[in-house]
């Protein structure tokens, strides 16, 4: 694909943009041109990897002229050079050593702009320098890279890791997938309903505008949470299902009416005080705003982000090393209760404790899209004190916590710094073992199990599904199994919004409602975790398609070049496995099929047009070769263990247990509860969601939209 | 040596030996981001200066470029903030979405900018003398196009075209190459 240039200039005929690409590294372009550049591009996959390959080239051609020249006899810095041949007697290995030294003396256009700090880095770089160089050449003249056996042992590690060999334990090169754009996936079956549920409840008069910005209806303590939240669930929604959110645009337009003079939500406090509600509240109206101008390019969108940087976030420069975090400190405050607006260091603090958090995301997200030094420096201001927080210790909010893993992971997309993934690891292992409940919700705030909170468990969701693709661990997809099949679903309402349970485990063996809808604040993150439990139905890799889950659906898929069409039916988590048809596809090229084998997963059969396949398993998945034309089916079939689990939160009653079935909690009701399960239970599926174990009839708590539940309000026994 | 110097030396030792390996791959990350090799030297120096700060911190779990490109990604658009006479103007944007494919490309295969230079060092023999020397004149002695073209007695316009056409000749030439090393 090509495109001209809108209109001529100086008379000349327009270029084209591979005319452009041919010429951008020899002059400088004009706007027209680098907006036609800049279409052309954004629009194509393929002149995306042409624009890199040049770029690649066009440094590799500097630096090997440059190191020819500085190869060459008649440079004056390399007389000395003719006399080691052994060290340099290629160009090409040549390159490296030299350009250690371009590093260390500036470069061959050197600035002279060399810090105090890289002076003393140059002359102990210098140093070393001297020494590997006396190092470097053996008597055969073999460098330590053309010599591995002379290298330090644990370099030859670090070489290894950072060769991408043993990356995540277990997959050699694992490389993240990616997530299907939300346009190319096509919900259907009990997802579906959920969501078309939760957007109906969405369009409800409860979230239209004329209640949203009624200030009767709007919480002073958090304002414009209500409009972020909502905003951000439409548009999710609306993308995911295809279908218009009829107040969207209305509710975009009237957010600048509803702002203070700053162009922010709430009270203008004093230079030095903040609201942490305030902010946190701005951090799903930062959301909103980064996801609506990433979706259709606003500028209106991008002016109100970039006031409530300027205004509201940039301000609080400086004041996140004086947070509280010490648990001393923060429970002699009295933790959670009775603290809000009580001003401790600046900060007006919450008894949603740490919902500083939310507002981390907000600010990491508005970086991706608007990014800028003076946020860089808040964003890094936020992710040192998540880092360093010990959430348990300070008795945080769950959710709050689980939103700051997620900022934490988008910072490490960012930055790569490893450390970053690792303390999300740990903190995600504490939330698990001591504030997520036996199926799969979470305690409100750690240590105090009070209700459960959707919120926090579709973020729960949103971290265990990031944490696969970031690390390739399979057990973090369990954890996601677990979470949707369970948590998320026991707290979604036949009405479409989501709620509140009691914690199951913490106060007993009975899973009940304690919040009926939480239409404040649930309800919406309720519309994110499905809209991102379709979108996660499929991911891609340069070569290979991940079915990290199973269910009913349509997508289409890019892989490399290739473009597949693929609708997949399931009854998954009833019965294990999952039919591929393939509808369409431009494949010439075998494509790898991944299908997650979850550890509850037995006798996993993979059948192409019928017949079985030779298949390879890697981390957690079965892996097939394949050419897809279209027509052909693949089927995907194993059968769901089932059995008793271990309690997997420390605080869990002792003695108490789950019986599961694949990734289902069951649950007994009615006058089944309290009855004798055995030892090794033999659990069916009788159809319909009913199981039986021992002669015990069970239920899923899965199963609350469809069919609808017989009662709200139920008593269910999920611990025996 | 204390326990804690020899430590200390073996995470510097490591800097280096990592830095060197990869450096060429960061300059051509800088290069994509800023298409000005120039620019891109100045901020491969910035770079380079704080990594040495943050060496501590790199984790040997990740890989080298990973941690690298992050850096020199915020270092190449604290430049383009810094500095608005650009060669090339292209949203942010897109530029981040360039920088994350080829992350993701040096993910794959980290020796991806050292096997194309290695493929370019070999498809650089079959050139003319005439092409050498054009090359030459562009990159060993940095002139730009009109200095080439006063020097040489021809038009700019003319250059453009021929040195578009070496570099064409190149990327055949490369991509070849690297489908033979890969079969």
């Amino acid at each position: 694909m090509s495109w001209n240039l809108p209109h001529e200039q100086d008379g000349k005929t327009p270029a084209t943009s591979s005319e452009l690409l041919a010429e951008m590294h020899d002059r400088p372009l004009t706007m027209e041109e680098c907006s036609a550049l800049e279409h052309w591009l954004a629009s194509s996959d393929e002149a995306k990897g042409d624009f890199i390959n040049r770029s690649i080239d066009h440094a590799n051609l500097v630096v090997t002229h440059i190191a020819a020249q500085m190869a060459s006899p008649s440079y004056p810095a390399n007389e000395h050079l003719e006399s080691s041949p052994g060290r340099f007697h290629t160009l090409h290995r040549m390159i490296p050593r030299w350009s250690l030294l371009f590093w260390l003396f500036g470069g061959v256009r050197n600035r002279m702009r060399i810090s105090g700090f890289c002076a003393a880095a140059v002359a102990f770089a210098a140093i070393l320098l001297v020494t590997l160089s006396l190092t470097w050449r053996d008597d055969t003249g073999n460098s330590p890279e053309t010599d591995p056996g002379s290298m330090d042992p644990h370099l030859h590690a670090v070489d290894a890791l950072t060769a991408g060999k043993i990356v995540a334990g277990k997959e050699t090169n694992w490389l993240p997938p990616t997530a299907v754009p939300l346009a190319d996936q096509f919900p259907a079956g009990e997802l579906a309903v959920r969501l078309r549920r939760n957007f109906n409840r969405l369009e409800e008069v409860d979230y239209q505008p004329k209640s949203l910005f009624d200030p009767k209806h709007r919480h002073p303590q958090w304002p414009g949470d209500t409009e972020g939240r909502t905003a951000l669930a439409l548009m999710l929604l609306s993308q995911a299902t295809g279908r218009k959110a009829i107040y969207l645009g209305q509710i975009i337009r009237h957010m600048p009416d509803t702002m203070n003079a700053r162009g922010y939500y709430g009270p203008i406090h004093q230079s030095g005080q903040v609201d942490e509600q305030q902010l946190s509240s701005h951090g799903w109206v930062l959301r909103a705003l980064c996801e609506y101008y990433r979706w259709k390019h606003s500028p209106e969108a991008l002016a109100m982000l970039r006031r409530i940087v300027k205004n509201l976030v940039l301000p609080t420069h400086g004041m996140y090393a004086a947070y509280p975090i010490d648990p001393v400190l923060r429970h002699r405050l009295g933790r959670w209760s009775g603290l809000l607006n009580r001003p401790v260091n600046g900060f007006s603090l919450s008894s949603d404790v740490g919902c500083v958090f939310i507002f981390m995301d907000g600010v990491v997200q508005a970086y991706t899209v608007d990014p800028t030094e003076e946020l860089f420096e808040i964003v890094q201001e936020l992710i040192d004190l998540f880092a360093r927080t010990d959430l348990a210790a300070i008795n945080a909010q769950t959710h709050a916590s689980l939103t700051g893993m997620r900022a934490a992971l988008t910072y490490y997309g960012m930055t790569g710094d490893c450390s970053i993934l690792e303390n999300v690891e740990k903190k995600f292992a504490i939330y698990k073992s001591q504030a997520m409940t036996e199926d799969y919700e979470n305690y409100n705030w750690f240590g105090r199990p009070v209700a459960t909170e959707a919120c926090g468990v579709v973020d729960s969701f949103l971290v265990a599904m990031e944490l696969w693709r970031l690390t390739g661990h399979p057990g973090y997809l369990e954890d996601a199994h677990h979470i949707y099949f369970n948590g998320m679903s026991a707290t979604q309402r036949a009405s479409g919004g989501f709620g509140g349970n009691m914690c199951a485990g913490a106060k007993g063996r009975f899973l009940n409602t304690k919040i009926d809808e939480a239409h404040w604040c649930c309800t919406m993150r309720g519309g994110e975790g499905l809209v991102r439990a379709a979108q996660f139905a499929y991911f891609t890799a340069p070569h290979a398609v991940f079915v990290p889950t199973y269910g009913n659906n349509r997508v289409r898929l890019r892989v490399g070049k290739a473009i597949l069409k693929i609708r997949q039916s399931s009854k998954y988590p009833f019965d294990g496995g999952g039919r591929f048809e393939i509808v369409s596809s431009t494949a010439v090229d075998p494509v790898e099929m991944r299908f997650f084998r979850p550890s509850f997963a037995a006798n996993f059969v993979v059948e192409v047009n019928g017949e079985p396949t030779e298949v390879r398993a890697v981390n957690g998945f079965t892996v097939l070769n394949f050419l897809p034309s279209p027509g052909d089916v693949i089927e995907v079939r194993f059968e769901l263990s089932g059995g008793w689990a271990e309690p997997i939160n420390v605080h869990t009653f002792a003695g108490l247990r789950t019986l599961r079935y694949g990734p289902l909690v069951l649950a007994a009701t009615g006058d089944q509860r309290g009855r004798k399960i055995p030892n090794v239970p033999v659990v069916r599926h009788l159809g319909g969601g009913a199981f039986t174990a021992g002669g015990v009839v069970l239920t899923s708590i899965y199963q609350l939209v469809s069919p609808p539940p017989p009662e709200q309000g139920r008593l269910m026994q999920v611990l025996f | 040596m204390s326990e804690s110097g020899k430590k200390q030396d073996e995470e510097e030792k490591l800097f280096f030996e990592l830095w060197v390996r990869h450096q060429s791959s960061i300059y051509a990350y800088i290069v994509t981001l800023l298409n000005d090799p120039h620019d891109a030297e100045d901020v491969l120096q910035e770079s380079a200066a704080v990594l040495w700060k943050k060496r501590a911190s790199y984790d040997r779990k990740c890989t080298f470029t990973t941690w690298a490109c992050g850096i020199a990604r915020l270092e190449a658009f604290r430049f383009l903030r810094e500095h608005r006479k650009r060669t090339l103007h292209l949203s942010e944007a897109l530029l981040g979405e360039l920088a994350a494919r080829l992350e993701a490309r040096l993910a794959e295969r980290p020796s991806l900018v050292e096997d194309r230079r290695a493929a370019l060092l070999q498809c650089l023999t079959s050139l003319s003398d005439s092409q050498r020397k054009l090359l030459s004149l562009r990159y060993a002695e940095g002139l730009s196009v009109r200095s080439m073209a006063v020097r040489l007695g021809t038009s700019a316009t003319a250059l453009h075209g021929k040195l578009g056409r070496v570099r064409g000749r190149l990327a055949s030439c490369i991509r070849h190459r690297l489908q033979i090393s890969t079969t």
